[in-house]
């Protein structure tokens, strides 16, 4: 079994062999758009997920693997940058969730792009962003996950602009870098400084250069001869970084408008895979947070603000997909709350079963997006669950998971809702409540609107959906209504966190009374929403709130830059280039001169020519004297 | 038998230049034969170099000294170390690139113009081998004569101006390096009694005046500044690159720029370590100013020429940062940004010229929508340009974090403090670059491009060089690491 663990490269080497042959394919137009590039990416995501699967049972037996092989990539002087692969039960359960979310989106969206011109080079892209994923999760030190970091980056551009030549997905694609960039700008001095403080210690040590298995005692030598100040400023580098990939406050900007993309890729890159690489960025830096009061306080102040903030614009919205994109904002806050709080494996346990549930949920979108030709506003919908009753229930499944009331987004919730509760804060139970009651308020009310009610006449006619589609949404029905069972204790498996945890097993067993109240909440949040829908009203109060930060990027960061930059273009034109002409300028005065001294008078050349051979000796003379 | 000869390396081209006369050469197709061929025969012989280049033998360091004017202590002297090897290769490949990317650019003339690029690269090559300053000189100073003639007969727009400026610009900086080089030749003579232009005697001569090194150091960093380009040193540049036909403006942006940064090296650094260590500092201040400013000014060009030239200065500010970080991780970063550098910018020059032979607009609000009709155009685009924000597995990757992580460890405190802003390169570069493709490619396409010409097979074979070389340097650094590493390893470790 230990060959799976060994080997576990081939998992991304795989998706990187086929997105290798699809994009020659295509550049040579040997199979363009033909179903071959699908197999073959399906293919390798199988695998993946096999080998995947196998390594993760291999490391469920044994106690608390820790599997470590590099080589060195750069090396200069003692600086020595490593490459290779880590298998632990953090990345090993990681590895498994992205090749199966990753396969069931390719399943999907064989009948999703199905007449889709560049069919063949949406597979290729989505072989490599499993590439590229799979490698990040795998990483065996920060060097590699920075360089992982931009690549998922890089097919999150590429998959957003998909539809290139729509404005507004060109756009949206190029915002999206731009903000992550930010991030990634973040982690980059970050990691640098890092590596650079703690270098005596990596020299030391036999380990690779910053890596993740060391990390503990690189932190511990950081504060020890640094100080806790350079501890806090290198854990905020690393903050950003997350905020940027986990759409947080400020920087979540990108997510809503990153919905341009294919609906299969806001499922797989936007809702369950790549934003969560924040969040793993975070539990694979924990240790670096850890040490730091004030560095935890940030990351649960900004997960809870951004929970809040993004449930409110949630409710606000009408396109379909973007509720769920406010909502990926408002969960993977949640998220950045646990793991600040230190409830690490509560909120990595509650990655997982969001990472499922939203999944689920984008599939199902994208199912009746597909089936109404393309239409999102959710008000011109209604009453669909008699047209399409399985994609209703699949939907409904992931609401109801995701809002906490059953399946596995519950026993997420109530892992959290326990560590809150036992971290004492009294303010922070009673925001953690409201986003309880926002959840389930904002998710049930799409829900109703779209699936329950009067049949919206507008409808029309409904296209029917591919048998691959469905299939799809199926599976992650069964996936995240058991997942979180099969994971939270019972039966003899072990539970969640006793699979991965940090320091200590957290060992969350939640009291009765706090599952009735969450239950309580979140039901009544159900309920508030069924009133507003039977009531028919609309929430247009505040409704354009939501583009305050983007007015704020919009009109006064990009102003400032295009000022600055036009500023300088001016100094370039003119200023820089003025000097240059002015010495022309002067260069033709001083030549007129010149001219001006030349005369039929054969005397005049003699005393100038006596002259400068009196002022070149002067000058040569002196010029000796000075060096020797 | 020795094969590897490095006189017969730049008597190649030079050869090839004259032969083009000959009046057997009298059809456009001839011409173009004899030129591709020879300039893939000199790659081939350039491989060859790099295949038997051992960097931890000193006896595969080849040279070459031929009595040349034994009087005046001159000799035609050549060498051959890590680093011209890795900038003569970068020479060949770019040149044979741009010689099969003429085909469509050059309408009239062509036997005298593939007469100039052989010229150009004999001349290149000769000052990337030369181990006598005065040779050194000789050579910097011709690469002008073929250069004024590729802008000024085959541009377009203000090309004579544009080639004048170039001219007087490069001339300008070169009159403080002879300057310079009469000033050390002097000094040596005076203190020595031997006259003599070699480097290792002049170069390596510690025992100067303080007043001459300084002299003699700002006087060659500004020679050099001009073709790096430094920034207040630039406006030729851009206006130079706009003018040119596209296969000059890869040879320029390619090969040309490298000079300067190889005469920084070269000259700057390994003539005059100590006073480098106290210019270190500005030095790295104007690889700062250098990214910011040109990234800042290439955002608001509306030419999509002019956006890659200022690119261009940008990524010379990395390699001013790595320069100035003053160690083995700073300059390994900085010799591998210089060739990165070279294979990115020919490459975004070869687009922009696909680009305008198609549409003939460089006006970025006049194209848009092309990915659509151009795809094959469009995806190699994406690689060359996300090799140059940065991208990593890509070649601009690499070149970039050793600079900043040999910035961070440099000795000099100011410039460990500093380093952040630098940084700011990361997120300005996409701000630019994906915006010129945004609005190149992306969008709505205009009625009147529906029918533009698709990608030649000679534009492939380009691109597809270049991007295969892109990626190869960025998957696997360490296939040119191996080449200059050792030898700056060394030089530090001193």
């Amino acid at each position: 079994m230990s060959f799976f663990v060994d080997y576990i490269w081939l998992v991304p080497l795989f998706s990187l062999i086929a997105f290798l042959i699809i994009s020659t394919g295509n550049m040579f137009v040997l199979h363009r758009n033909s179903r071959i590039s699908a197999y073959l990416t399906l293919s390798s995501s199988f695998l993946g997920l096999v080998f995947g699967v196998l390594a993760f049972i291999y490391c469920y037996i044994s106690e608390n693997i820790w599997f470590e092989r590099t080589f060195s990539w750069i090396s200069v002087d003692a600086l020595s940058f490593d490459f290779g692969f880590m298998v632990d039960n953090l990345s090993a359960t990681m590895v498994v969730m992205v090749c199966f979310i990753s396969l069931l989106v390719q399943i999907f969206s064989m009948g999703y792009m199905k007449e889709d011109p560049e069919y063949s080079k949406f597979f290729g892209y989505l072989a490599l962003f499993n590439f590229a994923m799979c490698f990040l999760v795998l990483s065996p030190n920060l060097f590699q996950a920075y360089i992982f970091w931009e690549m998922v980056g890089l097919c999150s551009y590429l998959l957003i602009g998909f539809w290139y030549w729509k404005n507004s997905a060109s756009k949206a694609a190029y915002k999206a870098f731009i903000v992550n960039r930010v991030g990634d700008f973040g982690f980059l001095l970050g990691m640098v400084a890092f590596g650079i403080f703690t270098f005596n210690y990596w020299i030391n040590s036999d380990l690779s250069f910053l890596s993740f298995s060391d990390l503990n005692m690189a932190v511990f030598y950081l504060k020890d001869v640094f100080g806790g100040y350079s501890v806090v400023i290198i854990g905020l580098l690393f903050l950003l970084a997350s905020c940027a990939k986990s759409a947080q406050f400020p920087l979540y900007v990108w997510l809503p408008d990153a919905m341009e993309a294919p609906t299969p890729v806001s499922a797989l890159i936007h809702a369950a895979t790549m934003v969560v690489a924040g969040v793993f960025l975070l539990a694979r830096m924990y240790p670096l947070f850890e040490v730091s009061s004030l560095l935890m306080g940030a990351v649960v102040v900004i997960g809870i603000f951004t929970a809040l903030l993004c449930g409110v614009f949630a409710l606000f919205e009408r396109d379909l997909k973007r509720v769920l994109a406010y909502s990926t904002c408002s969960q993977l806050g949640y998220m950045f709350f646990a793991i600040g709080l230190g409830a690490y494996s509560a909120g990595i346990f509650h990655m997982f079963t969001h990472s499922f549930a939203k999944a689920l949920l984008f599939l199902a979108a994208g199912c009746v997006v597909f089936a109404l030709g393309g239409r999102q506003d959710i008000f011109e919908m209604g009453g669909l669950r008699k047209r399409m009753p399985v994609v209703a229930y699949s939907f409904l499944a992931g609401v109801i998971s995701l809002s906490g009331l059953f399946f596995s987004g519950f026993y997420s919730k109530e892992c959290i809702f326990q560590a809150v509760f036992e971290s004492g804060n009294i303010w922070l139970s009673v925001l953690f409540c409201a986003i309880g009651i926002l959840t389930a308020f904002y998710l049930f009310r799409v829900y109703f609107l779209v699936f329950e009610g009067e049949e919206n006449r507008s409808v029309g006619e409904v296209r029917s959906i591919p048998f691959s589609m469905i299939f799809s949404v199926c599976t992650l029905v069964v996936v995240s209504v058991l997942f979180g069972f099969l994971l939270g204790g019972h039966f003899g498996i072990k539970s969640f966190d006793e699979l991965i945890y940090y320091s200590f097993k957290e060992g969350y067993r939640p009291s009765f009374l706090l599952v009735i109240l969450s239950v309580c909440l979140s039901l009544s949040g159900v309920i508030g929403a069924y009133l507003l829908s039977k009531a028919g009203k609309r929430v247009y109060l505040f409704e354009n709130l939501r583009f305050v930060v983007d007015w704020f990027y919009e009109n006064v960061v990009s102003r400032v830059f295009c000022i600055v930059s036009k500023l300088f273009d001016f100094v370039d034109r003119y200023i820089v280039y003025g000097v240059v002409y002015i010495c022309g300028l002067l260069v033709n005065l001083f030549s007129l001169l010149l001219r001006s001294l030349s005369s039929k008078n054969i005397g005049v050349y003699v005393v100038l020519s006596m002259g400068w051979l009196i002022l070149l000796f002067i000058v040569l003379y002196g010029f000796k004297e000075l060096f020797v | 038998m020795k094969i590897l000869s490095l006189s017969a390396l730049i008597l190649l081209p030079l050869i090839s230049s004259g032969m083009l006369f000959f009046p057997f050469f009298n059809t456009i197709r001839k011409i173009r034969c004899f030129a591709q061929i020879s300039a893939s025969i000199h790659f081939l012989y350039m491989l060859l170099f790099l295949a038997m280049y051992n960097p931890f033998s000193p006896e595969s360091a080849l040279s070459e000294v031929y009595k040349w004017i034994e009087p005046l202590g001159i000799s035609f002297s050549l060498s051959l170390d890590g680093i011209s090897l890795i900038c003569a290769v970068l020479t060949s490949f770019v040149f044979l690139m741009a010689i099969v990317a003429s085909k469509h650019h050059i309408k009239e003339h062509q036997r005298f113009y593939y007469s100039m690029v052989f010229l150009l690269q004999a001349a290149v090559l000769g000052v990337f081998f030369a181990h006598d300053m005065f040779l050194f000189f000789m050579f910097w100073e011709l690469e002008l004569i073929p250069m004024y003639f590729l802008i000024s007969i085959w541009g377009s727009g203000k090309k004579e101006a544009s080639a004048m400026k170039f001219l007087l610009y490069t001339f300008g900086g070169s009159i403080f390096m002879l300057m310079s080089i009469l000033g050390l030749y002097y000094c040596h003579y005076v203190q020595t009694g031997m006259l003599t232009m070699d480097m290792d005697y002049i170069g390596l001569y510690n025992d100067y005046p303080e007043i001459v090194k300084y002299l003699a150091f700002v006087g060659f960093f500004v020679a050099f500044g001009v073709k790096l380009p430094v920034v207040p040193l630039h406006s030729w540049l851009p206006s130079a690159h706009v003018d040119a036909p596209a296969p000059v403006s890869m040879m320029l942006a390619g090969v040309l720029l490298k000079l300067g940064g190889y005469g920084l090296i070269r000259v700057n650094l390994f003539f005059f370590p100590d006073i480098f260590v106290k210019f270190a500092f500005a030095v790295f201040v104007l690889g700062i100013i250098n990214i910011v400013y040109a990234s800042c000014v290439a955002f608001v060009q509306s030419d999509i020429k002019r956006q890659v030239a200022y690119s261009s200065i940008s990524h010379m500010g990395i390699f001013l940062v790595g320069l100035g970080a003053l160690n083995a991780v700073g300059m390994c970063g900085a010799v591998f940004q210089m060739v990165s550098h070279g294979l990115i910018s020919s490459g975004l020059f070869m687009v922009i010229g696909m680009i305008y032979l198609r549409t003939h607009t460089r006006d970025i609000s006049l194209l848009g929508g092309l990915g659509k009709v151009l795809p094959g155009i469009y995806y190699l685009t994406l690689v060359v340009v996300f090799a140059s924000i940065g991208i990593p597995l890509l070649s601009g990757f690499p070149g970039e974090m050793m600079s900043f992580f040999g910035a961070f460890i440099s000795e000099n405190e100011l410039v460990r403090h500093f380093v952040f802003a630098g940084m700011a390169g990361v997120i300005l570069t996409p701000v630019y670059m994906l915006n010129m493709v945004r609005g190149v490619f992306g969008g709505v396409l205009f009625e009147k491009f529906k029918k533009i010409e698709r990608m030649h097979v000679h534009e492939a074979v380009v691109m597809i060089s270049i991007v295969f070389l892109i990626v190869l340097t960025g998957v696997y650094p360490g296939s040119i690491m191996k080449i200059f590493a050792p030898m700056i390893e060394n030089f530090f470790s001193i």
